[in-house]
């Protein structure tokens, strides 16, 4: 278009997120003012909305109208915008599993959507972000609304513990990102991200050194990187399961897609950094997948799990750092890029699945938490036993799911940009991994059921259509990668 | 600029903040240490102050030493027995921690020490200038970040409400979240870890 | 036009029998249930059926439309995925790319026409058919799973998505042979062709491997050029290396080993004749009319390849003759009316190697194309046969039919003739074709042509005996027993002595007695059939060989040519089924009251009657090679290396790992500060490292 963009081109490319923003406050005020009793409605408007956004994140993908906007704070590039669609997915899926599990325990208070929208615009902001200030602000939406969401079931004193653990501790990260933002700015004089990479390879001083440190740190602990994961498990149990679901998609997500543009920009120094991040993937692929071995809870489990599948992006991260080692180390690092986001949406379909079907099974009237608990599911319940088995299969990247084709890239990636070390280690975890989720289909599958025959599950209309969404997908893209290659591909 | 007697306040100035900043972590009474903030914040304004960054030694001053101080204090006094309880400091891992933030404290200083700083030797643009630089940077380069602060603060809020509002009585207590371990009294010793 | 007209479309030949499993895969069971037996069954057929036709309707319509493209390549890529035209990536990687795409060209659209249209037919004929069975609904949603199957396989445009059809319709093959899985025998036979189908498909799956090591793709054709095929004619690879016999020869015996695993070609034909456990229309369907036939279709597409090399060339003509003689030896002692035209399949797809051994594809396709009218035909027929006598399949109790099913009989006519290849039926004109090129090969041409002829001759020889038998002899059961045998208390009896076929249509009717016709909905499927059968060979006549000419740029050039002339062929060749025909007709009309040649005590001890009855011994070989033997030493390996020694290293290596896991687990107190002590920790050493490597980097 002819002349320098105005106002309404920049807003017009964030269009998704005010309409997020729109959405929320929508919910905010009729939820006080205008549908006090009908409590039904805040799921449906959220949904709308989400969908909307999603509708015109797709749109705006598909016709490649990515570019910098707001004075170059925000880069709404494909990767911008592909990560803005998982995380729209993520957020339906998500409200969809929260619809009945808030309202069978007393939680449906109207904040509960609002803030979710919020975390996901917040999400999205540290996906777009060209500016370090953008990304940090991005964070802190995000991580604010997640912390209030842990606590969100207040009688019980486990989600409260979650709720103060993860803020103090998440406050205390932020503040090494912060520092590190401020070093990282007092070394190049830049917070763009943009400029940043034009400028680090001549501001190679140690005080650039010491920032990007600290930038690894506080994406780091978001992103449940060893040594920074101990909050994990304590806060995915005790926060209520359908905040967990989310939490897990959404904040993996966006600390991704943040750590793929600041490292990205970081490439001409990669020699500084690379070895953080490969002894770091190392640390977090082995003892993420060994932790998860002892755990007797399935949403512990699950958190060591997530540790686990940070590790495996971890080593995206690092061959993202041959990026401008000629052509070969081009290649590895798209590679990186897309494969890493394709086991995003892997991850976010098959974490939220496996959640999904412990939120379905709780309709039964207690909580299913504990590995135990699923003993001899596949006698009583087949078909959610069947979705369940899909999710570890593909978690496990065991073929022809999703996670596998996930796996398989990021392998393949790695191994074309010559991180051997790294591929070998994500090989032999990957075995480590199969035990603990395996584990979980010989209980299911072979084993006898405890009790010969509990309660039937409540119909829930959104557990159900989530956990068949999330399994539809997983099959679906693990047979037919390259419907998603499309969309993934973009990210070159 | 850089005379003798503006060295005097900076290290003064310095001192007081770091002595402050250690107080308010010694404190036995989180009361006390909301009030060592009111040194610490004077400090870092006053350090604003010897950089001829008049606006921000005002602001610091307004703001934090006015404004976020006594929204401190007032939360603090108004929460249950906050007067009197006595947060126990004793935990076998301060050594730990103090070796390890020492640690950090010397890599940090010694990086900072190495970087070479470009000086400018211009006089700084006067209080008028200042503030309208600032001013341009917020609805300018940094627009969305400023902005999007609202939603930040708008969650916030809503936290601070749902945390807030009072529900219902707390189920049984069950025992803290952390992996089982074989010796469970040794975990229960204190109902929540937060410290 | 050189775009092919409603490309967008292609997309509904694969997509509507997909649509037909996923709904009855779903719904099929619930509806019958719903709607009750009889409502809810034909509902679940119907459906079944129509959406084969409408694929069929649609690959009509793509047919026409490849008619009318211009151009010498009458090429198109289309998707899979309806309503879209461009193929969309299925896996994209780094330089390994395959489309979910489609090619459409002459030789994929014939197959699609030849699935859909004779599927179609069989679907409804299954629909009378099956009609009592409880299994109902996952009778269809397999029959139209295998529908998508082989429509995936034939319109493939990479040899890795063929590959995955490939594999889909031996997954359907095995689900439907042992779809009374009730019966042990029934399970024995769907594992045995899974079994040694997986010994093709290595061959095959290495053969994809050197494709992708040699060529760097596995696209057939691109629009560009750039295919593996298009490099195969151009004789040079994408990165420039030569394409030479020797690489043809290597990738042509891997696809070669790939194609008799499916086609059933000698030693890996076992599987097939044991395939008749299954319902009749699966017999006719897939271990007859199409399935079976992917190995010719394998080797047509792969033909610029194949060509490349005379020594693949002449294994596959070998190999093919020798399976054509091997099973027509074995097809005249059987008794079991669904054997003989099992090995009569094997004999006949040996015709058809032979054909593309020679060099002429076009031939090969030829054969495959009639040979499915009469052999769904005679399958069919078969079925009908043994509907009339409530599920008898030995030829030993049947005779004198003719007048009784006269339907069921003119229609099995009209298959005889077809296949006999008496001039002017279908059978005749493919199967001259392919002996005449397999005449024209230049080492041994004529000794092959001779063998060929004998095995014509064989043919009509046992299809005779198999009319005879069924129905010109004298009646050889007792036909008020029929009914009276067909059910009550003694029915799971009568299953057990003559194999369980048709077991359903026995409880479909289960108060009428003795023979009776089919179902109209049998019987149309049949007289379609039998007038394909009669006429179907006129697209391919030598004087205006429409097919092979509109099959020409599916195919690679090769050197085929007729080894004798026209005249002289159809003389040869309807002299030796005459021969065949006539020495059945003076054996078996002395003989019409036992409809037998031989005494017990002669065939005992008669080695040449002895030796074919046996299979040859293939069959016991292999059981006493691999099963007993290789079972031996399976289990002796399994109590050595695997309980011992690897069981051992695992449990070790768990142990450990379950240690490790524990002591780590103690870090995880639940208290924040230690939390946030070890993340100040992993802080500093971080920061530390990076500066660590920043100056060594530095300092270099």
């Amino acid at each position: 278009m002819p002349g320098s963009p105005t106002i309404w081109d920049d807003l017009t490319l964030i269009l998704p997120l005010i309409v997020l923003w729109i959405t929320s406050f929508v919910l905010l005020l009729g939820d006080v003012v205008v549908w006090k009793k009908n409590r039904d409605l805040n799921p449906i408007l959220a949904i709308v909305g989400t969908l909307i956004a999603l509708g015109i994140a797709v749109y705006q993908t598909i016709s490649l109208t990515g570019d910098k906007a707001f004075a170059r704070s925000l880069n709404m590039d494909a990767l911008a915008q592909v990560s803005m669609i998982a995380l729209l997915v993520t957020g339906l899926l998500a409200i969809l599993l929260a619809w009945t599990y808030l309202k069978n325990r007393g939680l449906e208070r109207g904040e509960y959507y609002p803030l979710m929208l919020l975390s996901v615009s917040g999400a999205a902001l540290m996906g777009a972000a060209n500016d370090l200030i953008v990304l940090f602000i991005g964070l802190e939406i995000l991580s604010f609304a997640l912390y209030v969401m842990a606590g969100f079931s207040r009688s019980d004193i486990r989600s409260e513990e979650a709720s103060i653990k993860y803020f103090l501790l998440g406050a205390f990260a932020s503040a090494f990102l912060l520092y590190g933002i401020a070093l990282v700015y007092g070394a190049t004089q830049t917070t763009q991200l943009s400029e940043l990479a034009s400028r680090v390879h001549s501001a190679q001083t140690p005080m650039l050194v010491a920032g990007i440190g600290l930038l690894i740190v506080g994406l780091g602990f978001k992103a449940a990187v060893i040594p920074f994961h101990q909050w994990t498990p304590d806060v995915y149990e005790g926060a209520p399961t359908s905040v967990t679901a989310y939490m897990a998609g959404a904040a993996k997500i966006a600390a991704f897609v943040a750590m793929l543009r600041v490292f990205d920009s970081l490439a001409p120094v990669s020699s500084v950094w690379l070895g953080a991040i490969q002894a770091l993937a190392v640390l977090t692929m082995v003892f993420g997948n060994l932790l998860a071995i002892a755990q007797t809870n399935v949403k512990r489990m699950l958190a060591y799990s997530s540790i686990a599948h940070a590790g495996y992006l971890m080593v995206a991260i690092a061959t993202l750092a041959h990026r401008l080692d000629g052509p070969r180390g081009a290649q590895a690092g798209e590679l990186a890029m897309t494969g890493s986001l394709f086991y995003l949406f892997a991850y976010t379909f098959m974490t939220l699945g496996a959640f999904g079907v412990l939120i379905y099974l709780s309709n039964r009237g207690k909580d299913y938490q504990q590995i135990e608990d699923l003993r001899g599911l596949v006698r009583h319940d087949p078909r959610t036993a069947y979705a369940m088995l899909f999710f570890m299969l593909s978690l496990g990247g065991i073929p022809p799911t999703m996670g596998f084709m996930g796996k398989w890239q990021i392998f393949y990636a790695a191994l074309s940009g010559g991180e051997i070390m790294l591929a070998i280690v994500m090989a032999l975890t990957s075995v480590m991994a199969a035990f603990y989720y395996l584990k979980i289909v010989y209980v299911m599958c072979f084993e006898e059921p405890r009790e010969a025959a509990p309660a039937p599950a409540q119909f829930s209309f959104g557990a159900s259509l989530s956990v068949l969404l999330s399994a539809a997908a997983t099959i679906l893209f693990g047979i037919m990668p390259g419907l998603l290659y499309t969309l993934t591909g973009l990210v070159r | 600029m850089n005379t003798l007697p503006v060295q005097i306040a900076f290290y003064s100035l310095a001192a007081l903040t770091l002595i402050s900043a250690a107080y308010v972590v010694r404190a036995r009474s989180i009361i006390h240490a909301g009030f060592w903030l009111l040194p610490c914040f004077v400090g870092v304004a006053g350090l604003f102050a010897t950089l001829q960054a008049h606006f921000f030694f005002v602001a610091q001053l307004l703001i934090y030493a006015g404004a976020i101080l006594v929204l401190i204090l007032f939360a603090l006094m108004l929460t249950r027995d906050a007067m009197s309880l006595h947060v126990p400091l004793k935990s076998h891992l301060g050594i730990w921690a103090g070796l390890i933030s020492a640690g950090l404290g010397i890599s940090a200083s010694l990086v900072l020490a190495r970087q070479s700083w470009s000086v400018t030797t211009a006089h700084p643009a006067g209080p008028a200038r200042q503030a309208e630089a600032l001013g341009e940077a917020l609805i300018g380069l940094y627009a969305v970040p400023f902005e999007v602060a609202s939603l930040l603060l708008l969650s916030a809020l809503i936290g601070a409400v749902v945390l807030a509002k009072v529900e219902r009585a707390p189920a049984p207590e069950p025992p803290p979240l952390a992996d089982t371990l074989p010796e469970p009294e040794e975990t229960r010793k204190e109902p929540v870890g937060v410290e | 036009m050189h775009e092919l007209p409603s490309a967008n479309l292609v997309g509904l030949i694969t997509g509507l029998p997909l649509l037909g499993f996923l709904f009855h895969a779903f719904f099929g069971k619930l509806i019958i249930t719903r709607m009750g037996n009889a409502v809810g069954k034909r509902v679940v057929g119907g459906l079944a059926t129509a959406l084969v036709f409408a694929s069929f309707g649609v690959s009509l319509i793509i047919f026409s439309g490849l008619l009318s493209m211009e151009g010498e390549h009458k090429r198109a890529f289309a998707s899979l995925i309806p309503f879209l035209s461009k193929p969309v990536a299925w896996i994209d990687i780094a330089g390994f790319k395959a489309n979910f795409g489609a090619l459409v060209d002459p030789l994929s659209i014939l197959m699609c026409l030849i699935v859909t249209g004779i599927g179609g037919l069989i679907h409804l004929y299954a629909t009378g058919y099956m009609a009592a069975d409880k299994d109902y609904a996952r009778f269809f949603t397999y029959m139209n799973l295998f529908i998508f199957f082989m429509l995936v396989l034939v319109l493939a445009d990479n040899i890795l998505l063929m590959f995955v059809g490939w594999e889909g319709v031996g997954l359907c093959s095995y689900l439907l042979i042992s779809f009374w899985y009730e019966d042990t025998e029934n399970s024995k036979a769907g594992n045995k062709a899974f079994i040694v189908n997986r010994v093709g498909d290595v061959g095959y799956a290495l053969g994809i491997m050197a494709i992708f090591a040699f060529f760097g793709t596995l696209t057939f054709y691109t629009a560009d050029g750039k295919g593996f095929l298009d490099a195969a004619i151009a004789g040079k690879a994408a990165n420039g290396a030569d394409f030479t016999a020797e690489i043809a020869l290597v990738i042509g015996l891997l696809l070669f080993v790939g194609a008799c695993g499916k086609s059933a070609q000698f030693p890996l034909h076992v599987w097939l004749p044991d395939a008749m456990a299954g319902p009749t229309p699966v017999s006719a369907l897939i271990h007859a009319a199409t399935m079976v036939t992917a190995g010719v279709v394998m080797l047509t597409r792969m033909s610029p390849i194949i060509v490349k090399s005379e020594t693949v060339l002449l294994v596959v003509a070998v190999v093919g003759l020798f399976t054509a003689i091997f099973a027509a030896t074995i097809a005249l002692t059987q008794n079991d009316i669904k054997k003989v035209l099992a090995y009569s399949t094997v004999s006949q797809l040996g015709y058809m190697f032979l054909g593309c051994g020679a060099g002429a594809f076009g031939a090969g396709m030829f054969h495959v194309t009639t040979h499915a009218f009469f052999k769904a035909l005679l399958f069919l027929g078969a079925g009908s046969v043994i509907h009339a006598l409530h599920h008898e399949q030995d030829m030993r109790r049947m005779g004198g039919l003719s007048k009784k099913i006269k339907v069921t009989y003119l229609t099995m006519l009209a298959g005889w003739v077809a296949i006999c290849g008496i001039p002017p039926f279908a059978g005749f004109w493919s199967k001259d074709e392919i002996l005449g090129y397999a005449a024209g090969i230049h080492s041994f041409g004529m000794l092959i042509y001779a063998v060929g002829l004998i095995t014509a001759a064989l043919t009509a020889f046992y299809m005779s005996r198999l009319m005879w038998k069924t129905f010109w002899s004298d009646q050889r059961f007792d036909e008020a027993a029929l009914g009276a045998h067909g059910h009550g208390g003694d029915s799971h009896d009568a299953l057990h002595d003559h194999g369980n076929d048709a077991h359903s249509v026995h409880d479909a009717q289960p108060h009428s007695s003795g023979v009776k016709e089919s179902p109209p909905s049998m019987l149309v499927p049949l007289v379609i059939l039998a007038a394909l059968s009669v006429v179907g060979g006129f697209i391919g006549t030598p004087f205006n060989n429409f097919f092979e000419h509109f099959l020409e740029p599916s195919i690679a050039r090769s050197e085929a040519h007729h080894g004798v002339s026209f005249l002289t062929g159809a003389a040869l060749g309807t002299i030796a089924a005459a021969i065949g025909i006539a020495l059945a007709y003076t054996l078996y009309a002395k003989r019409r009251a036992t409809g037998e040649l031989l005494t017990e005590a002669q065939k005992a001890g008669n080695l040449l009657y002895q030796a074919p009855a046996n299979l040859w011994y293939v069959d016991r070989f292999f059981y006493d090679l691999f099963v007993i033997r290789g079972g031996n030493i399976a289990v002796a390996l399994w109590r050595v290396v695997d309980q011992n020694i690897i069981d051992g290293l695992v449990n070790a290596v768990a142990g450990i790992t379950g240690l490790f896991s524990e002591l780590f687990r103690r870090l995880q107190t639940g208290y924040i500060r230690a939390y946030a002590l070890s993340m100040l920790t992993g802080v500093v050493l971080v920061v530390i490292a990076l500066l660590w490597s920043a100056m060594r980097t530095m300092g270099k």
